[in-house]
C-alpha cells in the first residue's frame, strides 16, 4: 500500500451533531487500488464519515482529495424515495454522465442486471435495486467508489455476486473502493485494508493482521454475536450494522 | 373572450400539471395546498391598494416560498410545519381583510372576472414555469429520488430546492385565478395522481399528469359556460371524476 500514491488523505476529522462529536480526530490514508472496507457498531459514524468525505456536512480537520479522481457514491437503497414510476433506464438519464438507453443495458450487464433496463424503480427488490444502483454509480466512471451497504433485505447468494462483480470491475478498472460493510465474512474475503470505527476505539490495517477476536470486542463489545438480519422494518436503522454487541 | 379565457386555462393546466409530477415525487402534495392560503393577505391588500389581485397574490406567494425555504433551513423544522404555521395566520387575516364577493372570488376563483391583461399574464407566466420546469427536469428529478444522489452527482441540492419553491409558489398564484385559494391544491395534485395510478415511467407520468389537468380545466369551463355554475369547483369536480376513471383503468396496466 505505501508504494501506490495515495487518492485520499483524511487528518484529524471531527464531525458533529449537535454539538456531540459523532467522529473525532480520525486520521486516515487511501491508496489507489485499494478496497478499503469501514467497520462498526451502530452509530460508531460510518455513515457520516461518507458525508463528510463526500462534502455532505460540515467538519473540522482535513480532507484531501486528489484532485484527478473522481468520486461516485453508491447511498443506502433505504435513503431513496422509489415508490414513483421511474423506470431504470430513465435513472441513467438523469446523472452526471447521461447514459443513453441503448448503453443502459451494456452497464447494467456489468452486475448481472441487463434484465432490469426497463423495469419501474417501484418493482425492484431490494437486491436487483442495490445492482441498479452500483451501475448507476459506476456509469458515471469514477476513480473511487463510495459503497454505503444497506443493512439487509439482500440474500447472501446475491450479495456474494455483487461483492465479486466489484472485485472484478475494481481490478479492470483500477477503481478503489470504499466500502461500508457489516459481513465480516466479505471483509476477510475481499478488503486489502479494514478500518474500524468506533467511539473510542480505531484500528486501521490487513484485515488478517488485525480483525483479532481481542480487536471486535473492542470495537462492538464484550459479547459479540452475529446476528442474521430479520427483514422487519423495526430492525432497519440508518446506519444498522449485522453485528451487535450481546447484552 | 370565452376563448381566450380556455387558452389562459389551458396553458396554466399545462405548466401545473407538469410541475405537479415534482410535487407528488417529492411527497409536498399538501403544501401546494397549503401553500395557496398565503395568497390571500397578498389579494386583500392588492384590493385595498386598487391594483390587480393577481400581483398581491404573486408577492405574498413568492415571499412565503423564500421564506418557507430559509426558516426551514435556519430551524429544522420540516417544511410542512412552516407551511402549517404560515397558512393558518394568513388564512386567519386574509379572511379578515377581505369581504363578501371578494372573499367568494379569492377563495373559489373568478375566471370570468379575468381581464385581458390578466389572460395574457397568464399565458406568460405558464410558459416561464414549463420552460424553467423543462430545464431542470434531470436535476428535480434526482433530488426528488435521493438528496443525497443528487449531490453525489453535482447537482446544487439547496438550489434546486429554492427554485422549485418559487416555481410551485408562481403556478399556485395561476391558479389562484382560475379555481380559488381554496382549491388550487388540487389542481396540482389530482392530475399527477391520476396519472401515477397508470404510469410506469416517469416520461409517461408526465404526459399523462399534464393530459388530465388540460383536460379537467377543458371540461369544467366549458360545463361551468353551459351551466351557469362556478367554474372553479366544477373543474376540480372533474379533475375528481378523471382520477376515479385512472383508478378504474388501473388494473389493465398493471
Amino acid at each position: 500500500m505505501a508504494e501506490a500514491e495515495a487518492v485520499l488523505r483524511v487528518e484529524h476529522l471531527t464531525v458533529q451533531y449537535d454539538r456531540q462529536p459523532v467522529i473525532r480526530d480520525l486520521s486516515f490514508d487511501v491508496h489507489r487500488g485499494d478496497r478499503v472496507m469501514i467497520l462498526g457498531p451502530n452509530g460508531a459514524g460510518k455513515t457520516t464519515l461518507f458525508r463528510a468525505l463526500l462534502g455532505f456536512i460540515p467538519y473540522s480537520g482535513r480532507i484531501w482529495w486528489d484532485p484527478a479522481v473522481t468520486v461516485g457514491f453508491v447511498p443506502q437503497g433505504l435513503d431513496v424515495n422509489r415508490k414513483f414510476p421511474v423506470t431504470v433506464a430513465e435513472l441513467f438519464r438523469f446523472g452526471k454522465v447521461r447514459v443513453a438507453d441503448a448503453a443502459v443495458v451494456e452497464e447494467l450487464t456489468l452486475v448481472n442486471a441487463a434484465a432490469l433496463a426497463h423495469r419501474s424503480l417501484a418493482t425492484l427488490s431490494a437486491g436487483e435495486f442495490q445492482r441498479v444502483l452500483i451501475a448507476f454509480a459506476l456509469a458515471q466512471k469514477p476513480d473511487v467508489l463510495l459503497f454505503d451497504e444497506p443493512t439487509s433485505d439482500i440474500d447472501i447468494g446475491g450479495q456474494e455476486t455483487v461483492y465479486q462483480r466489484l472485485e472484478t470491475i475494481a481490478a479492470e478498472r483500477a477503481l478503489t473502493l470504499l466500502m461500508i460493510s457489516h459481513d465480516l465474512n466479505v471483509v476477510l474475503r475481499y478488503a486489502t485494508e479494514v478500518l474500524c470505527l468506533n467511539r473510542d476505539f480505531r484500528c486501521h490495517g490487513a484485515p488478517r493482521d488485525i480483525l483479532t477476536p481481542e480487536v471486535l470486542r473492542d470495537l462492538y463489545g464484550q459479547n459479540v454475536q452475529f446476528y442474521q438480519h430479520t427483514h422487519s422494518p423495526a430492525e432497519r436503522h440508518e446506519d444498522g450494522a449485522d453485528l451487535r454487541a450481546g447484552a | 373572450m370565452f376563448a381566450l379565457v380556455l387558452l389562459a386555462g389551458v396553458c396554466a393546466a399545462v405548466a401545473v400539471g407538469f410541475l405537479g409530477v415534482f410535487v407528488l415525487f417529492r411527497r409536498m402534495a399538501l403544501v401546494g395546498d397549503a401553500l395557496s392560503h398565503v395568497a390571500l393577505p397578498g389579494l386583500a391588500v392588492a384590493i385595498a391598494l386598487g391594483v390587480d389581485p393577481i400581483w398581491g397574490a404573486l408577492a405574498a406567494l413568492l415571499a412565503a416560498a423564500v421564506g418557507i425555504f430559509y426558516i426551514s433551513r435556519a430551524t429544522r423544522l420540516y417544511e410542512e410545519a412552516i407551511v402549517g404555521i404560515l397558512f393558518s395566520l394568513a388564512l386567519a387575516g386574509g379572511v379578515l381583510l377581505l369581504k363578501g364577493r371578494e372573499l367568494e372570488a379569492a377563495l373559489f376563483g373568478d375566471l370570468t372576472s379575468l381581464s385581458a391583461l390578466d389572460v395574457w399574464l397568464t399565458i406568460g407566466l405558464s410558459l416561464a414555469i414549463g420552460l424553467a420546469t423543462l430545464a431542470l427536469y434531470r436535476q428535480l428529478a434526482l433530488v426528488s429520488f435521493s438528496s443525497d444522489l443528487a449531490r453525489a452527482n453535482g447537482v446544487n441540492v439547496d438550489r434546486v430546492s429554492l427554485l422549485f419553491f418559487i416555481l410551485l409558489a408562481l403556478a399556485v398564484a395561476l391558479g389562484v385565478k382560475v379555481v380559488g385559494t381554496l382549491l388550487v391544491g388540487s389542481l396540482v395534485i389530482i392530475p399527477a395522481a391520476s396519472g401515477a395510478n397508470l404510469a410506469r415511467s416517469l416520461k409517461v407520468l408526465t404526459g399523462l399528469s399534464i393530459f388530465f389537468a388540460v383536460a379537467s380545466v377543458v371540461l369544467g369551463l366549458v360545463v361551468a359556460h353551459l351551466s351557469g355554475l362556478l367554474p372553479g369547483p366544477v373543474i376540480v369536480l372533474m379533475e375528481g371524476a378523471l382520477f376515479l376513471v385512472s383508478l378504474a383503468l388501473k388494473p389493465l396496466v398493471a
